[in-house]
């Protein structure tokens, strides 16, 4: 099943130019929870190196107060969030929190520090459920 | 043979507080004067695009200012500024504005400015109303409490990062090439700037005891907000609006918190007819 969007991460953003440089030296993971389902990035200096599927919550192995941000999202919220184009504060991560409950934790150093690739990662997800 | 802008830049000097301002401004245009303020941490570039329309140039006198510590605007001499915490007040914002105005020789300008602008119209319109005949409040509300963060300067987070943020209040349906953009000039913002401004905009203005003692026959007041806009929602500028009897309220669908560069075609086609009917009642 998985995360709508997520499917096909990885190879999207390996491809991806703006996700490549807004992502550089990253070592940690980033989970994405929309309902039950979980999905995982694990990053290495800036590089994927595995996308998981797992049930919700997220798995133990991520480390709050590490370098892991928690992204957590009502299903319905998530699903207009990848509607192209998105309504009005559906178009972001903090505009959703704000707005729509959802919650970005884990580490808020790099959730600030690392915001570019966020926002890029739910850009790629919306194209990812699109087809674009 | 080369194309040029019509706006054209320079300097002016601004003297305020026992200090000397040199200010940077961009114009273009004739008639009656309209004051042009940008948003926290960002500098005039953002009007760059309505500073070129022709038929405003008719009737306005546009020019478009960088704050103090923004933009081409440096630091004042005489005063150890790397040594304390930049903040921005609401009697500096407004006192600068004022000074920058006078300095120019301005007969009570049009004032119009977003986010940090927008509260500044509604104060400028409560404190200042005799500098002025109207004021026009782009992402205004009566308060934004709850923003003012130290990670807004904070020497592990880079500006790309509140650049990276601001895209988030903008239109998806803005040009993308304007989006960003407008992040661009985000980026280049003198780190303490930003926060030292949002102080201003969540802490220093609050026009929730205020708002009521606006009087617009003395200074007109119009708040638009835009539909994207997060922070300071449509639902926030008419707040606003509700309480300053005399005022106008517009939501401006398809734009965020940066309407006049994120999508400087569609802000125009919004604000010609405010800007028309602030001209026809000056007479």
């Amino acid at each position: 099943m998985g995360v709508l969007g997520m499917q096909g991460f990885a190879t999207r953003a390996a491809a991806d130019g703006e996700w490549n440089l807004t992502a550089r030296f990253w070592t940690g993971a980033i989970a994405v929870t929309v309902g039950d389902d979980t999905t995982v990035i694990h990053l290495d200096d800036g590089h994927i190196t595995a996308v998981d599927q797992a049930r919700a919550p997220a798995p133990e192995a991520l480390t709050p107060g590490s370098t892991d941000v928690i992204i957590t999202v009502p299903p319905d919220v998530w699903a207009a969030m990848l509607e192209d184009p998105p309504r009005a504060h559906y178009n972001d991560l903090q505009a959703a929190q704000y707005h729509h409950g959802l919650e970005i934790g884990g580490d808020e150093l790099t959730k600030y520090q690392y915001y570019p690739a966020l926002r890029r990662l739910l850009e790629l997800a919306r194209a990812e459920r699109n087809g674009g | 043979m080369a194309r040029f802008d019509h706006a054209v830049g320079r300097y002016v000097y601004v003297d305020l507080d026992g200090l000397t301002y040199r200010m940077y401004f961009e114009e273009h245009g004739q008639g009656i004067p309209l004051l042009l303020q940008h948003t926290a941490g960002a500098d005039a570039r953002q009007w760059r695009h309505v500073l070129e329309d022709t038929g405003l140039a008719e009737h306005f006198r546009m020019i478009a200012y960088d704050l103090p510590y923004h933009g081409k605007s440096v630091p004042p001499a005489g005063k150890a500024w790397w040594a304390e915490e930049y903040r921005l007040t609401r009697d500096t914002l407004m006192d600068t504005v004022v000074a920058f105005s006078q300095a120019l020789e301005l007969d009570r300008p049009v004032y119009m400015g977003s986010s940090i602008g927008g509260h500044l119209a509604g104060d400028l319109a409560r404190y200042r109303p005799e500098h002025f005949r109207a004021v026009i409040g782009l992402e205004a509300g009566l308060a934004s409490p709850g923003g003012y963060l130290d990670w807004w300067y904070h020497p592990k987070i880079s500006n790309e990062s509140k650049a990276s943020m601001m895209m988030g209040v903008m239109s998806p349906i803005a040009p993308e090439e304007f989006r960003r953009e407008t992040a661009f000039v985000y980026s280049q913002g003198w780190p303490q700037a930003f926060k030292g401004d949002i102080y201003y905009y969540c802490v220093d203005h609050d026009l929730t005891d205020e708002a009521r003692n606006i009087d617009t026959s003395r200074c007109e007041v119009h708040i638009l907000n835009g539909e994207y806009d997060y922070g300071t929602p449509p639902s926030a500028g008419a707040a606003l609006a509700a309480e300053i009897k005399g005022s106008t309220f517009q939501e401006m669908k398809g734009l965020g918190h940066f309407p006049m560069s994120e999508d400087p075609e569609r802000f125009l086609e919004v604000i010609r007819p405010v800007l028309d009917g602030i001209r026809t009642r000056s007479g």
